[in-house]
C-alpha cells in the first residue's frame, strides 16, 4: 500500500527543528536589544504568535479550534486537537542618541505553548513558557585620566563596559472550560523565574607593559538578581454571537522573591541578600468584529500600573503606567479556484504602547505597524504564519534615546489526533 | 525508498515551510551586531564607587634570612671557582692533582726528563663576565679585567671537600710561582707556570697533590670566577673558542716532541674562607646572595589593608644600593612563603634545601625579574598583585611573606642561570632607612564597591 506524505508530522518536524535552531540562535552572544532595556524592570515582551502580531497585537478575542491562539486561556475550550505553538522572532535594532548610533540584532523564542483537549470542545488544559520581559544590552565608553602623583603618574586609559542581560518567563499552567454555549472561562498558574545579570567591567589598557600586558588588573562588578515566584490568571471569553466576541483577562498583583548576589571579580567574598518585588496586576481585553465572510476588525488593551511596583527603591521613582492599545483587520484565508494569493489570509494593524518606567525623565512610547499572511498545512492540521513589523521606541529629544525595530516573527501551530 | 514516503505534489506543498525555515536560518543566525558603544551609557552606573585607590604598605612584622643549598649541586660540584675579595667575602681556589698512573704509550716515563719537558703550566679558564670586569670603582663599565697576582702553594695534604666553605687549608711554606697578570683583559685564560724540577719532584712518589691557587697583595678588590672540573655552562659563560678543552683547572706539560700532556684536576673548590655578614634585622639593610645562597624574606603589615577589595596592582618594590652590591646582571624573583618557615626550631634563621625551598613558596608570573644589575639597577619591582589578592581574600592559614631569591632551576618562568653560578650581593635598604623612600613597601592600587564595605550577608 502506498504510504501518503503526512504533512502534519512534517510540521512538526519542522517545528522541533525550528525550536532547536531558535534555542541555538538564543545563546549566539551578538543579540542586543533596544538600550531602554539597561535600565529598571526592563522591556515588555509579547508573547504573541505572528498571526496576532500582523493584526496589531488582538488576540483576546479569538475562538479559533483549527488555530487556536494563546493569548486567552479561555480559548482553547474549543481544541479538538493537539495544538503546539512555537512563536521565534528576529530583530534588527537600529538605536542612537544624540553622538552615536548602534545597530544590534538579536533573536528569540517567546513562547513555546501546547494545548490539549480533555473534553474535545469543552475542556482543555494547556502549559508551556513564555517571556515576560527582557533586559539584555551592552555599552561601552572609553576614558582616560591620570593615576598617581609626583614623578610616578600613570596615565589610565579604560574601556568603561555595562552589560545587561536576563529574562523573566513564566512557566503558565492552565485549564479553560466552556460554561455554556460561547462563554468559556480559564486560568493559569504561571511559575514565574528569572534572572537579571548586570555586569560593570573596567578593562585598563593602559598603561601597559611593552608585551602589551596590562599594568593594572580589570574590575568587574556583577549583581544577580534571580526571582521566583507564582502568579494567576482569570480569562473570560464570549462568543456567543457571529459578529463580536470580546475577551478579558486578569492576572492579580503578585510578589516574587529575589535572591541577589554580588560579586567583585577577583575577591573571595560576595554579598547576599534577599527582597520582595511586587509586581502589580495586569487586565487585558479584547474584542473582534466580523465585518463580512473573511474580514475581522479587533482590538486588544493591556494596563499595568508600574505606580504600583514595591520592592526596589532605585527602580520606584521612574516607575509608570504601562498600557497597551492594538487595532488592526484581518482577511481570513479562502480555498477559491485559482484564487492564487488572494486566497492567503492577510493582517494588518498599529499597536501603541506606553513603557512602565520613564528614561531620561519621560515616559517611553512604543509605536509599532505591522503585516502578516500565513501558509495552511495540508488538511489544515496546523499553519506558519510570519509577520513584519516596525516600531519605534523612544523619541530622542525626550528619552535622549531612539531604537527602530524592525522585527520579523515567525510562528508555527501543529495540531495533531493523538488520542 | 524516498519518494515512497513524499510525493512531488506534496514536497510542493512543504515548500514555502522550507523555503521559510531557510530565510529564517539566514536572516536570523548570521546576523552580527555593532560592538557596543556610548548608546546607553546615561542609564547606568558605569563607575566603581572605589577605583584605583592607591594605598602604601611600608611596615614589616617578621624578616629572615634563609641559606638555601642544593643537595643535587653540593658545593664541591659548583660549576665556577671563586677567586679574590670583594665586599666582605674572600676565597681561594683549591685544587687536587693525582699524578699516579699519568705514563702511557703515548707518554712513556722516558719522556718525563728535564731534557724532554719544555714547560709545565697550571692554567684556568675565566668566566667571560670576570675577564671584562674593570676596577671596583669601575663596576663593569671598564673592559679592563681585574689586575690580580697569582699565588701557587702546594697544600700540605689534599684538601677534604666537605670542610667548605671554610678556612684555607695548611699549605707548604714555598710558594711555586707568583704571577701578576700582565695584561688583564685580552685572555680567557690565566697560565701559571711551574718549575720543571718541581713537577719531577711530584712525579718521583706519585701520589694524590692539592694545590691553593689564591691572590697576592698587588691586586685590585673583586672575585673573579674560574670554570670548576663541573662546568657545564661553558658555552654561554666562556669564550666558544675554548669550550672544547678540559674546562676545569689543569696542568699542561709540553714535551720537545710538541706533544702536549692535559692532567686534569681531580676535585676543585672555592674556600670562601671569609663571608660578609648577612644582617640579623632588616633594619639597616638585607641581603639577596648567590653562590653562598642567602635569600632574604619579610612579612609586611596588612593591617591597614581593608577588606574585601580587589587589587587592581600590588608591587613589592625594593630599592638596591648600587654603592655596596656587586656582582654581575642576575634575575630576582619574589616569591611568597609561609611564615613559619622564616625561622627553624631553634627559632634561628633557617637552611632550606632547593626543593623544600620550591615546596615553601609560591610564584606567580610578574614576580621576577631579569637583568637587574647590581651596580647599576637600584629600584626594583615585582608584580605581587596576585598574592596581595590571596592574602585580602583568607586563602592561606598564617601569614604570609615575600621571599626574594635567585632565579631557581626550578622558576620556569624566569629561565635564568642557576644562582650557583655567578657570585652577586644585593644590597637592599631597610625599613628603617631615614629615607622613607629607600624602604621596601607595597604599592597597591585597589577597587571596592559600597556592597562590600558595609558589610551584609555573606
Amino acid at each position: 500500500m502506498k504510504q501518503t506524505f503526512n504533512l502534519s508530522k512534517i510540521s512538526l518536524m519542522a517545528l522541533s527543528f525550528l525550536v532547536l535552531g531558535w534555542l541555538f540562535a538564543d545563546v549566539l552572544p551578538a543579540s542586543a536589544q533596544t538600550p531602554f532595556a539597561l535600565d529598571n524592570i526592563g522591556q515588555k515582551i509579547d508573547a504573541d504568535d505572528a498571526r496576532m502580531v500582523g493584526r496589531g497585537g488582538w488576540g483576546m478575542a479569538v475562538v479559533d479550534s483549527m488555530h487556536p491562539g494563546f493569548k486567552n486561556i479561555a480559548g482553547l475550550a474549543s481544541l479538538h486537537h493537539i495544538a503546539l505553538k512555537y512563536t521565534g522572532y528576529g530583530e534588527q535594532v537600529k538605536s542612537k542618541n544624540s553622538e552615536d548610533s548602534r545597530e544590534s540584532f538579536r533573536t528569540l523564542s517567546p513562547d513555546v505553548r501546547v494545548g490539549i483537549p480533555v473534553i474535545k470542545g469543552r475542556l482543555a488544559v494547556t502549559a508551556g513558557f513564555k517571556v515576560g520581559r527582557s533586559m539584555q544590552y551592552d555599552s561601552m565608553m572609553d576614558s582616560s585620566w591620570s593615576l598617581g602623583g609626583g614623578t610616578a603618574v600613570d596615565s589610565i586609559s579604560l574601556s568603561r563596559q555595562f552589560k545587561r542581560a536576563g529574562t523573566m518567563l513564566t512557566v503558565p499552567l492552565g485549564v479553560a472550560i466552556e460554561l455554556a454555549d460561547g462563554i468559556s472561562v480559564g486560568g493559569t498558574v504561571g511559575l514565574s523565574n528569572g534572572t537579571i545579570r548586570e555586569t560593570l567591567f573596567h578593562r585598563y589598557y593602559g598603561p601597559a607593559t611593552i608585551d602589551g600586558d596590562q599594568i593594572y588588573s580589570s574590575s568587574e562588578r556583577v549583581q544577580e538578581d534571580k526571582f521566583s515566584g507564582t502568579n494567576t490568571t482569570y480569562s473570560l471569553l464570549f462568543s456567543r454571537w457571529d459578529w463580536l466576541k470580546f475577551g478579558a483577562s486578569l492576572t492579580p498583583e503578585y510578589t516574587l522573591d529575589v535572591d541577589r548576589k554580588v560579586e567583585l571579580g577577583g575577591v573571595g567574598t560576595r554579598i547576599l541578600s534577599t527582597y520582595e518585588m511586587t509586581v502589580p496586576a495586569e487586565y487585558r481585553a479584547g474584542v473582534e468584529f466580523k465585518l463580512n465572510n473573511r474580514w475581522r476588525l479587533g482590538g486588544d488593551a493591556q494596563l499595568q500600573d508600574f505606580k504600583d511596583f514595591k520592592g526596589r527603591e532605585d527602580w520606584v521613582g521612574a516607575m509608570e503606567n504601562e498600557y497597551t492599545l492594538g487595532l488592526g483587520f484581518e482577511r481570513l484565508r479562502a480555498q477559491a479556484r485559482h484564487g492564487g494569493l488572494g486566497n492567503l489570509p492577510l493582517r494588518f494593524g498599529v499597536q501603541y504602547r506606553q513603557w512602565g518606567y520613564w528614561v531620561g525623565e519621560n515616559p517611553v512610547e512604543e509605536k509599532t505597524i505591522s503585516i502578516g499572511t500565513g501558509f495552511p498545512f495540508n488538511h489544515d492540521l496546523g499553519q506558519l504564519d510570519v509577520a513584519f513589523s516596525y516600531s519605534k521606541v523612544g523619541e530622542l529629544a525626550k528619552n535622549g534615546l531612539e531604537s527602530d525595530v524592525f522585527r520579523f516573527t515567525l510562528s508555527m501551530t501543529g495540531l495533531e489526533r493523538w488520542w | 525508498m524516498l519518494e515512497q514516503f513524499l510525493t512531488f505534489r506534496s514536497l510542493l506543498r512543504i515548500l514555502p515551510v522550507i523555503l521559510l525555515i531557510i530565510l529564517a536560518t539566514v536572516f536570523f543566525v548570521g546576523c552580527t551586531s555593532d560592538l557596543p558603544n556610548d548608546i546607553g551609557v546615561g542609564l547606568v552606573e558605569t563607575e566603581f564607587e572605589v577605583e584605583l585607590l592607591p594605598l602604601e604598605i611600608s611596615n614589616t612584622t617578621m624578616y629572615s634570612a634563609m641559606t638555601i643549598v642544593d643537595a643535587n649541586v653540593p658545593f664541591d660540584q659548583q660549576e665556577v671557582l671563586y677567586m679574590g675579595s670583594q665586599g666582605g667575602n674572600t676565597s681561594s681556589i683549591l685544587t687536587n692533582f693525582d699524578f699516579r698512573d699519568i705514563y702511557t704509550e703515548e707518554f712513556p716515563d722516558t719522556l718525563f726528563t728535564q731534557g724532554h719537558i719544555v714547560s709545565v703550566n697550571m692554567r684556568g679558564m675565566v668566566l667571560d663576565y670576570y675577564q671584562g670586569l674593570g676596577t671596583a670603582e669601575g663596576k663593569g663599565s671598564e673592559d679592563k679585567g681585574l689586575s690580580k697576582d697569582f699565588l701557587i702553594y702546594q697544600l700540605t695534604a689534599p684538601f677534604d671537600s666537605t670542610a667548605f666553605p671554610g678556612p684555607e687549608p695548611a699549605h707548604e711554606p714555598e710558594i711555586l710561582n707568583i704571577i701578576s697578570d700582565p695584561d688583564p683583559g685580552t685572555s680567557f685564560k690565566v697560565v701559571i707556570p711551574i718549575y720543571t724540577t718541581y713537577f719531577l719532584q711530584c712525579l718521583e712518589e706519585p701520589g694524590l697533590v692539592g694545590f691553593l691557587m689564591t691572590e697576592g697583595n698587588n691586586t685590585e678588590e673583586g672575585l673573579v670566577g674560574y670554570a670548576s672540573r663541573d662546568m657545564k655552562h661553558g658555552g654561554s659563560t666562556l669564550d666558544p673558542v675554548y669550550v672544547d678543552v678540559p674546562l676545569g683547572m689543569i696542568f699542561q706539560v709540553t714535551f720537545d716532541t710538541g706533544d702536549v700532556l692535559v692532567i686534569e684536576s681531580v676535585a676543585d673548590i672555592s674556600t670562601f674562607h671569609e663571608e660578609s655578614d648577612i644582617p640579623e634585622t632588616s633594619d639597616d639593610g638585607f641581603v639577596m646572595r648567590t653562590v653562598l645562597r642567602s635569600y632574604p624574606a619579610l612579612r609586611f603589615d596588612y593591617s591597614t589593608l581593608p577588606k574585601n577589595i580587589f587589587i587592581n596592582r600590588a608591587i613589592l618594590q625594593v630599592v638596591n644600593d648600587t654603592l655596596s652590591s656587586f656582582g654581575r646582571l642576575d634575575g630576582v624573583i619574589a616569591a611568597e612563603v609561609d611564615t613559619v618557615f622564616f625561622r627553624d626550631s631553634n627559632d634561628e634563621f633557617p637552611t632550606w634545601d632547593v626543593s623544600e625551598l620550591e615546596d615553601i613558596s609560591t610564584i606567580f608570573f610578574g614576580m621576577g625579574e631579569l637583568g637587574l644589575d647590581p651596580v647599576k639597577d637600584d629600584v626594583f619591582q615585582f608584580n605581587v598583585t596576585t598574592s596581595v589578592q590571596r592574602i585580602v581574600n583568607d586563602a592561606y592559614e598564617g601569614s604570609r611573606g615575600f621571599i626574594l631569591t635567585g632565579p631557581e632551576g626550578y622558576i620556569t618562568y624566569y629561565p635564568a642561570l642557576n644562582p650557583d653560578i655567578y657570585f652577586v650581593e644585593y644590597h637592599f635598604h631597610g625599613t628603617n632607612n631615614p629615607d622613607p623612600n629607600l624602604r621596601p613597601k607595597l604599592l597597591i592600587n585597589y577597587t571596592t564597591i559600597d556592597e562590600f564595605q558595609e558589610g551584609g550577608a555573606k
